[in-house]
């Protein structure tokens, strides 16, 4: 078990490394490429939803406003969105920082709702201000210039390489005395106050690194589209998808959120394909639908912690009776 | 029959050990008793079990003849048995009036409910002077005052008390005990923990010793309360006899 | 533990009121560096509230807070913290889904950005805990869930995690409630330690027979403010507090 945890995530970026290689359906590769843009964005979603506790409905928001800053960028300057992709996501990031700060003083459901107002501001914004982004019909990018076998492989090793990011980053957060700090927001805000740690700073930049790996994604997601418009860059499935992911997979493990996008969006594109057209676009909404029945009512915490709770109970380690008398205490289990 | 008769009950949390192991409890009606011993013993447990809030893993517990093991606390609490758990738990962003109506919950005629609301806060004055106060706003001592009242509401035949007089001032303290002494005089069945082992036990007829999930002894309160051994191992340094203490004043010592 | 860095806490004429309740009127105290003093009075008389607004959790509507000649009044609970004032609480506050050594380390002082990404518990904290978990009795818990102690034992998880800010004042609020007449005694001891090592104690507690055995000085509330503050001797037969609080 623990060669797989330290060896398992190396021999998996191999793999992925040289698919391609062996698998040229580009198909498959379209299909790899997605799930690892839901899986960076799902793992940084739960930085700010899983590890602190506020779980937000907006990220999409950040998603959306990034396809259009990247599109922008490439149309107005000629800035090639590969080279652009991590300035965006920074930009994203501060603005992140923004909505950080406004929404310092609200809680749980408060900040949930900040966090979907900012998604529906944002999506008005595109729609309105025609000649900047072309309102409804959109903004039309620029075509790649590569043969149509290939294209797909510089999507598909970005969208690698930011997850690789995204569970390097959260894995990172979990081991750091920030990561700590989150936690203990997550588990009672006041008491992380009176125990010194500066939440107001934690919870800003947890949400600004949160928003980063949905705002790369946006951005690279608009040249592969070649087209960015309102409804496709806000599509709220998007951000529905990011936070099911997570919770399928786990809140608050780095690799909760890649687990729900291997699971589910292979999935979704299988019934996609083989379900007659009339049914197959509603496949991803009847998909999310059922999860959020299934998981509540059987697995709640996600895969890997009901796994890891099944595994410790199989090694049945019994509470250990503690009294308080000044007799020495009998010394525990672990 | 005894009013309330646990039978070698054991129970645990989770996929945790036993806390409880083969616990035997007989309770008659009009009787009291207070439960003292470690932290960790397993007293919470005991009256969380009684009171449906933990279903037991084994053995059984008897209320009246009936079988309530593992009954829904609701339907527990509608046989008679009504618990005032310990710590903070009243309703804080309703007001002390309104908490005292949840007490009234089940009750259908509202004519009863407003005697017994009255009733309560007879007993307890404070409710009605606060009464339109957010429970959440007052103090940790008065809050625990409202639930009291509100446990008082329900008519209970047997009222299980956690801890009633933490974070209580030794006035109120002294108070409550002595409104549970009164209310076990007008026949309310009373199975109470307390850490203050001497005022616990000064106020029940009778009083158990849990240790390590079992009772390891049973006596008249004031027996126990002489018992050099169990003087020794729970109750600590006596302290009424301290020259720092005001005199006239049996002070108890947690 | 640091000795000589306390300094005196000054409370001015502090006043706080919320929800229709006055729980403040005109509140001044003194507490002098180096001592155990305590809180005293009535259920309802402002000791928690007085609490919270020395660390920050309420923001007093008048009057003033020094701490030294640092003002406290409006600064949040995390930089009382820095200037070296810890608390527990009254209903015991811990981390309960984190391990035993995790709530110890989340109150280390942190100075700076790189200390932030720096690994969550390190060589030389972790000792520190384990020095402080071993003075409480706890040495052997620390891999444990602190929401699966005890009772007794979380209250003293909470007052080791409140050590390890190093703090020069430690507020303790009802430290003894509901632990039991032994454990009550073990608390005692480890005060007593404490102190001898430069630690300042405020306590709020009901216990008389604990207050009365550790408290050098001791201050009593009642209704928002304090009616009598001095030694153990002339409290105990002072008329105003045998008739709001120790008299029948």
């Amino acid at each position: 078990m623990r060669l797989i945890r330290r060896w398992g995530p190396w021999l998996l970026l191999v793999i992925c490394l040289a698919l391609p290689v062996l698998v040229k359906q580009p198909a498959w590769l379209d299909m790899l490429q997605f799930t690892f843009m839901y899986a960076a964005m799902s793992v940084g979603w739960d930085i700010m939803g899983g590890y602190a506790g506020y779980p937000s409905i907006g990220h999409v928001g950040f998603f959306g406003m990034s396809s259009y800053v990247a599109g922008l960028l490439l149309v107005h300057f000629g800035v090639n969105i590969f080279a652009s992709a991590l300035l965006v996501g920074l930009f994203g990031s501060l603005v992140g920082a923004g909505l950080g700060f406004i929404s310092l003083r609200t809680r749980g459901p408060a900040f949930l709702i900040v966090t979907l107002v900012f998604a529906l501001t944002v999506q008005m914004l595109a729609e309105n201000l025609n000649a900047l982004t072309g309102g409804t019909s959109g903004l039309y990018l620029p075509l790649l210039d590569l043969p149509p076998d290939v294209v797909i492989l510089p999507f598909y090793y970005a969208m690698l390489a930011l997850t690789v990011l995204a569970v390097a980053t959260s894995t990172f957060i979990r081991a750091s005395r920030f990561g700590l700090g989150l936690l203990a927001i997550r588990e009672d805000e006041g008491k992380a106050e009176g125990s010194g740690i500066n939440t107001a700073l934690y919870k800003i930049l947890a949400f600004a690194v949160s928003v980063f790996f949905a705002s790369v994604a946006g951005a690279l997601h608009a040249q592969y589209l070649n087209y960015v418009d309102p409804d496709l860059a806000f599509e709220f499935i998007i951000g529905l998808n990011m936070v099911v992911m997570a919770l399928v997979g786990s809140r608050a493990t780095p690799w909760g959120g890649v687990l729900g996008a291997v699971i589910m969006f292979p999935i979704s594109q299988l019934l996609v394909y083989t379900l007659p057209d009339k049914f197959s676009g509603q496949v991803p909404l009847v998909e999310l639908g059922i999860l959020l029945i299934l998981i509540p009512m059987f697995l709640p915490d996600g895969i890997i912690k009901s796994l890891e709770r099944w595994a410790e109970r199989r090694r049945r380690r019994p509470r250990v009776p503690s009294t308080d008398t000044f007799a020495p205490a009998p010394v525990g289990a672990p | 029959m005894a009013l309330l008769e646990v039978r070698g009950v054991s129970a645990g949390y989770g996929s945790g050990g036993d806390i409880l192991r083969e616990v035997n409890l007989e309770l008659d009606a009009g009787g009291s008793v207070c439960l003292i011993g470690p932290n960790g013993a397993g007293k919470s447990t005991l009256l969380r079990v009684i009171s449906g809030g933990l279903a037991p893993r084994r053995g059984q517990v008897f209320f009246e003849g009936r079988d309530v093991g593992g009954l829904r606390p609701d339907l527990v609490f509608r046989a008679g048995i009504v618990t005032v758990p310990q710590g903070r738990n009243t309703f804080p962003q309703m007001t002390v009036w309104e908490n005292m109506l949840m007490g009234a919950y089940s009750i259908r005629d509202r004519a009863e409910a407003r005697r017994r609301i009255d009733y309560a806060c007879s007993v307890f004055p404070i409710v009605g002077e606060k009464r339109g106060l957010h429970a959440g706003d007052l103090s940790a001592g008065q809050q625990k005052q409202v639930e009291l009242a509100r446990a008082l509401v329900a008519s209970p035949k047997l009222l299980l008390l956690d801890e009633p007089t933490l974070g209580l001032e030794p006035r109120l303290g002294r108070m409550v005990m002595d409104k549970a002494r009164s209310l076990n005089a007008d026949g309310i069945t009373i199975l109470l923990v307390e850490q203050n082992a001497r005022m616990g036990l000064a106020a029940a007829q009778d009083g158990m010793v849990m240790e390590l999930g079992q009772i390891k002894l049973r006596g008249a309160g004031d027996w126990l309360l002489r018992d050099p051994e169990v003087k020794r191992l729970y109750l600590g340094e006596d302290l009424s006899a301290s020259p720092l203490v005001p005199a006239g004043r049996p002070i108890t010592s947690r | 533990m640091s000795t000589a860095a306390g300094r005196p806490l000054s409370v001015r004429n502090v006043a706080k009121t919320f929800g229709g309740v006055r729980a403040l009127t005109d509140c001044s105290l003194d507490i002098s560096c180096g001592k155990i003093s305590a809180l005293i009075g009535p259920n309802g008389s402002g000791k928690t509230t007085l609490f919270n607004c020395i660390t920050g959790f309420y923001v007093p509507d008048s009057g003033s807070i020094r701490y030294g000649e640092t003002a406290l009044g409006g600064r949040l609970p995390n930089q009382i913290v820095h200037l070296g004032i810890a608390r527990t609480f009254q209903v015991t506050r811990i981390f309960k889904r984190m391990t035993v050594l995790e709530n110890m380390v989340v109150p280390v002082r942190q100075s700076n950005w790189k200390s932030l990404f720096s690994a969550a518990i390190k060589g030389h904290e972790r000792e520190r805990a384990e020095g402080l978990l071993d003075f409480v009795g706890l040495a052997d818990y620390w891999s444990m869930q602190a929401g699966n102690l005890s009772f007794g034992q979380q209250k003293l998880l909470e007052l080791a995690a409140a050590l390890m800010s190093e703090p020069d004042l430690l507020l303790l609020d009802e430290p003894a409630g509901g632990l039991n007449p032994i454990m009550i005694d073990r608390l005692t001891g480890y005060i007593r330690d404490l102190n001898a090592q430069g630690v300042t104690f405020l306590l709020v507690e009901h216990n008389m027979g604990f207050v009365m055995r550790l408290a050098h000085s001791i201050a009593v509330m009642h209704r928002g403010e304090v009616i009598a503050q001095g030694e153990p001797e002339a409290i105990r037969s002072d008329p105003k507090v045998l008739d709001a609080y120790l008299g029948d």
